[in-house]
């Protein structure tokens, strides 16, 4: 497992170029990401000397857990309300900018975010594949308020992933903030932390209310995961040239 | 106003699921054995229960092919019941769209059922929605279509897309109404085209989908895949496929074949909310219209005609939809006819066939033509004489109708 911050400046997006970049890509009101169509995407003044990288990122996990809920709210676009299962594959395009420590260079990190029902991916044999075929990552969803959904993590790797297969694995816990009643512990995580050698984030998909969000508070939310997303992804892009070498 | 839909099995009358709208509390076990109960007990005796009537709410009674009953309650609008039918046959259209006939017929492993079916819910809900929605297109069983400035490079854009995807079935999105669309796909039966339309809109905003669906009339146990792409804000293409190509695939072709339309794409977009071009003048005392081609299935409607006019603290916008979409419900089925069954038997009972029908309310004045093909519904404020209405109706439909590139 990578350390966080050993390849991404993690302090950077605060400074003049992070945030000014970072500006391009935020609603007007400067609070969450803006939702580019296919035809557009974030205009970042030339001169900056940013390049960008595309990679395709699959969710897996329990029906419920919050996929469809997490890629809203890293997206930022609205957070469904109620629960509503995902009628096939649904994928969402999302821009993160990022500073590679040791090269010094601007990365513009292009994110194809594929979320699929879990009941169309058991009824229909096109959905998987899709999803799956040029995977550069897997975000391995579970609920803090469901142990089901924590217990099925080491069967979706073993079923979904080898150890070598060079995809970047990160495991996600939503419904952070109904930790109070979680049913999974402290310890559950850090021993799947050290068994699978995978980072466990945690991430709550709660829609922040107008007064909340100031100082960035909403992107706030979303800008560990990001980063550390954006980080294992270089990392193992990095890893991959290494071996190639 | 309120509603709930319940779905039992026809045979045994074991609950499937019950969905609500409104704020209401949910419909307790005993309840819906006693509906159920009358309706076998009515079954058992040689008839059929259709519907009842109480003093605030009507109940309609529904089977479908001996395999899963239907009952959907709602408050008492005095509206003929064949727009309540019409609902049901929306739902049961809209759980073969998205679960396929085949299973829906014979039902083999019940719980699984029950768990699967939750994929059709947010459609279901939408549609139960009725009232508040801004869409006319589940009550007059015509997709809701808007106006662009430049229909005919939209159209041009479109085709050559979509046959660059391998098909023959696409259409473009624009604010949620259907802009343009392929040959083969308006030839899609009036219910397919409804909910495809209801449908698109109403999934979680995202960049692009892969969808499977059943088409009700023209597919119901072969799925197909319903891929949409979002190429600019509140603007989808969207391609009815066989089992290739693949979303990603197609990523790129999206960015192809629109880029050059972008500028067209801009400006169909500003067309919103009022759906019809600027160029089109419409008599100011219009506060909404309501347009149905019953032939082509379409129907072109707008509450915002002339912006900001200043009328919103007398006639909310929603309330303009709330009085067009009632005046709609009363008219079709007791004055006039339309392709939605059980329509016909109101107007079979006057001796001529009526073509122009208005009301006067306090705050406001309802006119309804209607000029076959065509059915035009008109919201007047209530500063208009009432001896005009009649006319600027008719010169209404004919702006519309006389433009040749206007495709209603």
């Amino acid at each position: 497992m990578i350390v966080p911050g050993s390849l991404l400046d993690l302090e950077w997006l605060r400074s003049n170029e992070g945030s000014q970049i970072l500006n391009c890509l935020l609603h007007r009101n400067g609070t969450r990401l803006r939702q580019f169509g296919l035809l557009d995407g974030p205009q970042i003044p030339s001169q900056l000397n940013v390049e960008e990288v595309t990679y395709k990122v699959m969710l897996a996990g329990k029906t419920g857990v919050g996929k469809t809920s997490t890629v809203a709210k890293l997206t930022g676009t609205d957070v469904p309300l109620t629960h509503n299962e995902t009628p096939g594959l649904q994928t969402s395009n999302l821009y993160w900018p990022g500073k590679i420590k040791h090269l010094g260079k601007t990365v513009l990190f292009n994110i194809h975010l594929f979320d699929a029902g879990e009941a169309a991916l058991k009824r229909y044999d096109h959905i998987l594949p899709a999803c799956k075929d040029g995977v550069d990552g897997i975000l391995f969803l579970f609920s803090f308020v469901d142990k089901g959904s924590f217990d099925e993590i080491p069967q979706l790797l073993t079923r979904l992933t080898n150890p070598d297969d060079g995809v970047c694995k990160i495991v996600l816990g939503t419904k952070f903030d109904l930790h109070a009643h979680s049913e999974v512990t402290q310890r559950d995580i850090r021993d799947l932390e050290n068994n699978w050698q995978i980072p466990v984030l945690r991430i709550r998909n709660v829609q922040h209310s107008q007064q909340a969000e100031t100082s960035g508070g909403g992107v706030g939310d979303v800008t560990p995961v990001l980063n550390t997303l954006c980080e294992h992804l270089w990392h193992r892009d990095v890893v991959i040239s290494g071996k190639n070498l | 106003m309120a509603a709930y839909l319940l779905c039992l099995t026809a045979g045994g009358g074991i609950p499937i699921f019950s969905r609500s709208h409104g704020d209401v509390k949910p419909l307790p076990f005993p309840v819906i054995g006693s509906l159920n109960a009358v309706h076998m007990f009515a079954a058992n005796h040689g008839a059929t229960l259709k519907s009842t009537t109480t003093s605030d709410a009507k109940i309609v009674w529904r089977d479908f092919h001996d395999s899963l009953s239907l009952i959907v309650i709602t408050g008492n609008d005095q509206a003929n019941d064949c727009h309540l039918n019409r609902l049901l046959e929306n739902v049961w259209s809209a759980m073969v769209m998205l679960f396929g006939q085949d299973e829906l017929m014979n039902i083999k492993n019940l719980e699984r059922f029950k768990r699967d079916i939750k994929v059709c819910f947010q459609l279901l809900d939408h549609l139960l929605e009725q009232s508040v929605l801004s869409t006319f297109s589940d009550v007059t069983q015509a997709v809701d279509i808007l106006l662009t400035p430049d229909n005919g490079a939209l159209q041009n854009f479109l085709d050559a897309f979509v046959e660059a995807a391998g098909s023959t079935y696409g259409c473009l999105t624009v604010g949620g109404r259907v802009a343009v669309a392929t040959h083969k796909w308006w030839s899609l039966s009036a219910t397919e085209l409804v909910l495809l339309g209801v449908l698109i809109p109403l999934l979680t905003p995202c960049t692009s989908r892969d969808i499977p669906i059943y088409l009700p009339q023209g597919s119901p146990t072969v799925p197909h895949r319903l891929l949409t792409f979002q190429v600019m804000r509140g603007v989808e293409v969207c391609v009815i496929c066989g089992p290739t190509p693949s979303v990603a695939d197609l990523h790129n072709e999206v960015v192809r074949f629109w880029r050059p339309a972008v500028e067209v794409l801009k400006a169909a977009y500003q067309v919103i909310p009022r759906y019809v071009p600027s160029t089109l003048t419409l008599d100011q005392n219009i506060l909404g219209f309501l347009l149905v081609n019953n032939e082509t299935s379409r129907c072109l409607n707008s509450v915002c005609v002339h912006g900001k006019d200043g009328k919103e603290e007398i006639v909310s916008l929603p309330k303009r939809r709330e009085i067009l979409r009632s005046f709609y419900k009363r008219v079709v089925g007791t004055y006039m006819s339309s392709p939605i069954e059980g329509t016909e038997t109101g107007p079979a009972e006057f001796s001529h066939t009526a073509t122009d029908t208005y009301t006067v309310c306090e705050g406001h004045k309802c006119y309804a033509l209607s000029s076959p093909p065509h059915q035009l519904f008109v919201l007047y404020t209530s500063a208009i004489p009432t001896f005009a209405m009649r006319s600027i109706t008719n010169k209404t439909l004919h702006a519309f109708t006389k433009d040749k590139s206007f495709c209603i």
